[in-house]
């Protein structure tokens, strides 16, 4: 302690003792800009939803009765059997999902089927909020990203297609589910 | 310069030598620290949500697969048919639906390849069947790439994935358990 109150006292002192200390004081002020960035980095401020978005809306698609056979009588919804008087119809998805605002996110339904040579066949599409879809699906053949562009989400999944209620007429399909979330 | 040298020849010096370990550990603990929260942070966010969603799928496909009308019997489901060869001891009719049901995929798969940029494909369904007491009784897997099915007498248990379904299928005694196993799921950025 004495040698550093004799070292303060003259130029030279203050000099060693700045040097002394030069690498202490670096070194403090980088452990505290660590800490900070580490804190930064740890506190999640910002929850990329898009994802869930698209998964959601794309299960209430699957699960719901909006394309899936219903039984008439107990109201009992036959998910991965797909009703095709419903599909057929196109406006199904549009009148079973149905929102009063503006609805950002849209699908698109396509249905396949193999037939016994192995080639695939394409059945069909039905879209939900098809206005929507033409617009983000342009955005994402055009690579754009950040804002106002899109994601996409694609499951295909087999199912059954039948073509009347009491499943005397049906097939195996392949269900090909794409939805568009906006990038916002 | 004088003052540095002196600093470096005295008892003070050898402090600063100290210090200068300390400060390179505390950088490489320091880089460690951040290469791990930059890997970490949003990656095992998303990679969670992605296998609860895909064994949410390997469910549909299980439930799809059991309610739909068997090719091999229209009158009956292919659970009922799997029920079945159960009780016979021969899954002959349940290979055979599970092939005609699966197959398709690798078509689709391969239109979409060309269309999409992918994060990871679909690449193989597999069918495990349990008897009451949880053993193996017969399984099939399908390959979308190679587009072959294969008999999973040794691999059902252990190439089991977290992306998974199980349920449960009544038959005359007692019941078997029916998984579907999915490897990969399309997602489009």
């Amino acid at each position: 302690m004495n040698m550093t109150k004799n070292n303060m006292k003259n130029k030279k002192g203050q000099i060693e003792y700045l040097l002394q200390n030069a690498f202490r004081i670096g070194f403090t002020i980088i452990a505290l800009l660590a800490f900070f960035l580490l804190i930064n980095y740890y506190i999640n401020n910002k929850i990329d939803t898009r994802y869930v978005q698209a998964e959601t809306l794309a299960n209430r698609i699957m699960l719901s009765d909006a394309l899936m056979l219903q039984e008439r009588g107990t109201s009992r919804i036959y998910t991965g059997i797909v009703d095709m008087n419903k599909f057929n119809d196109k406006t199904s998805l549009d009148k079973s999902i149905k929102y009063e605002f503006n609805r950002h996110a849209a699908a698109k339904v396509k249905l396949s089927k193999k037939d016994v040579y192995g080639n695939v066949n394409y059945i069909g599409d039905i879209y939900l909020n098809k206005n929507n879809w033409d617009n983000l699906k342009t955005t994402i053949n055009s690579g754009a990203t950040g804002k106002g562009s899109a994601t996409m989400l694609i499951k295909d999944i087999p199912v059954t297609c039948a073509y009347d209620t009491d499943l005397n007429n049906y097939d195996y399909c392949i269900m090909t589910v794409e939805v568009i979330v906006p990038n916002s | 310069m004088n003052g540095i040298k002196k600093i470096t020849r005295n008892r003070k010096g050898e402090d600063m030598l100290v210090d200068f370990w300390a400060i390179l550990a505390f950088a490489i603990i320091l880089l460690l620290f951040l290469v791990f929260f930059i890997l970490s942070k949003n990656e095992v966010k998303n990679a969670e949500l992605r296998v609860k969603f895909a064994s949410s799928d390997a469910g549909y496909m299980l439930n799809s697969y059991l309610k739909s009308p068997s090719l091999v019997d229209g009158s009956k489901t292919n659970a009922e048919i799997i029920a079945e060869d159960a009780l016979n001891d021969d899954f002959s009719r349940t290979e055979d639906s599970f092939k005609k049901f699966f197959t398709g995929v690798e078509k689709i798969n391969a239109e979409l390849e060309d269309d999409y940029i992918k994060h990871y494909a679909l690449s193989n369904i597999k069918l495990c069947i349990y008897d009451s007491s949880d053993s193996f009784l017969a399984g099939y897997s399908f390959n979308v790439k190679t587009k072959t099915t294969t008999d999973l007498y040794l691999y059902c248990d252990i190439l089991g994935s977290i992306t998974n379904a199980k349920t449960m299928i009544p038959t005359r005694d007692s019941f078997i358990y029916v998984e579907t196993v999915l490897f990969g799921n399309i997602i489009s950025k």
